[in-house]
């Protein structure tokens, strides 16, 4: 076993732009209990967020409609809108999303859906909502109910990623203020 | 290229930092290399084998007794059922918790899953069945919420329905199959 004792480890050559390797195939790096990783690094100071919306808002028959998350909880790294209600990718990678929705007076007969959408696009292609996608309807429609919709989703820069809600039935539903989308950079 | 080999990096000073690098530089583990204690403290509780009854109408906390995970034992399974976040844990948390509610059939009305902290409700999953009640239900939720050192979460449930034993129920298949639970990791700072 050896030590290093050492207050700062950087790049040899190129400070500020090379790539510093840490370990080999088999090896494992260990962080020992109560030391922190903490908190500049890409993968600890990723952007991540979480939003709320202030008021209700109604859900037009037969129309995919953009909820409008208005508040900021946190957005690490400025990338959520709260006036065009998008989350816009800094860099590209994998990202983890989440939403909860609730919406009432979903209609008898009818059906209340909520997905992601990516560039404005549901990613409909065949039955499917590529993007993350859950449905309600028919018998099981209720008074109000929370839909929660969970994704990886592969982006680019500049890609954004909104969520959307929409009915199709006789009552006028809408989404409600009890509500929350999340999202955070995996890798 | 410059490569050290070692066991250990520690600051010069006790309980110092040690720096990683300047703005720009790329940290890039080797492919195979694992890294311990990622996205630590994570935790997941369920409930235990047994329903858990309760009053109608009424708010109730879920009683966690089964700890799945509790990588900084941070986690009270015994006493108060909730997470606490330890020493080096302030962060933002992924959370995901869900409770499984029943009362007798075509009786359950209105259900909720609270998320609390700090004994007040951050985050709610619900259903309204009042035109067509039902026998059980799910209630589920996933957020990122920004917790500070020594801040406390709990899962709590609510139930309204007209005849039967209101109780929440740990899963289905002999309970070995968890639907309610409380889980978390830290994703970071």
């Amino acid at each position: 076993m050896s030590d290093i004792f050492v207050d700062n480890i950087k790049h040899q050559s190129s400070q500020g732009s090379g790539t510093i390797t840490i370990g080999a195939s088999g090896e494992t790096i260990t962080v020992p209990t109560g030391v922190t990783l903490d908190t500049t690094s890409a993968t600890q100071n990723r952007p991540a967020f979480q939003v709320g919306r202030s008021t209700n808002q109604t859900l037009s028959d037969g129309t995919n409609t953009v909820i409008a998350f208005d508040i900021s909880r946190f957005d690490i790294g400025s990338n959520y809108s709260t006036s065009t209600y998008r989350f816009t990718a800094p860099k590209a990678g994998r990202y983890f999303f989440t939403t909860q929705v609730r919406i009432d007076n979903a209609p008898s007969g009818g059906y209340v859906r909520c997905y992601f959408g990516v560039n404005g696009n549901s990613g409909y292609s065949g039955s499917n909502f590529n993007y993350g996608h859950v449905i309600s309807g028919g018998n099981h429609s209720t008074d109000y109910e929370s839909f929660s919709v969970s994704a990886v989703l592969n982006l680019s820069v500049n890609d954004y990623v909104q969520v959307f809600a929409g009915k199709q039935g006789n009552t006028t539903a809408n989404f409600q203020g009890e509500s929350q989308f999340s999202g955070y950079f995996l890798g | 290229m410059g490569t050290i080999k070692t066991t250990n990096i520690e600051p010069i000073a006790d309980n110092g930092t040690v720096t990683l690098g300047s703005s720009g530089d790329t940290f890039s583990l080797g492919s195979g290399v694992v890294q311990s204690n990622l996205n630590y403290p994570a935790f997941m509780a369920t409930m235990g084998t047994s329903n858990q009854t309760v009053t109608n109408d009424t708010t109730t906390k879920v009683q966690l007794t089964n700890e799945v995970i509790d990588t900084d034992n941070a986690f009270d399974n015994s006493t108060n059922y909730r997470f606490t976040v330890p020493s080096g844990g302030a962060g933002k948390y992924l959370i995901n918790g869900a409770v499984t509610i029943r009362s007798a059939a075509s009786t359950v009305s209105l259900v909720y899953a609270w998320l609390y902290k700090n004994g007040s409700g951050v985050n709610l999953s619900m259903a309204n069945f009042n035109n067509n009640p039902v026998f059980i239900t799910t209630q589920n939720f996933s957020v990122l919420i920004d917790l500070v050192v020594g801040d406390y979460i709990e899962l709590f449930g609510y139930i309204d329905a007209s005849s039967g034993t209101p109780a929440f129920d740990p899963g289905v298949t002999g309970d070995t199959i968890k639907s309610t639970y409380l889980a978390g990791y830290r994703i970071g700072s």
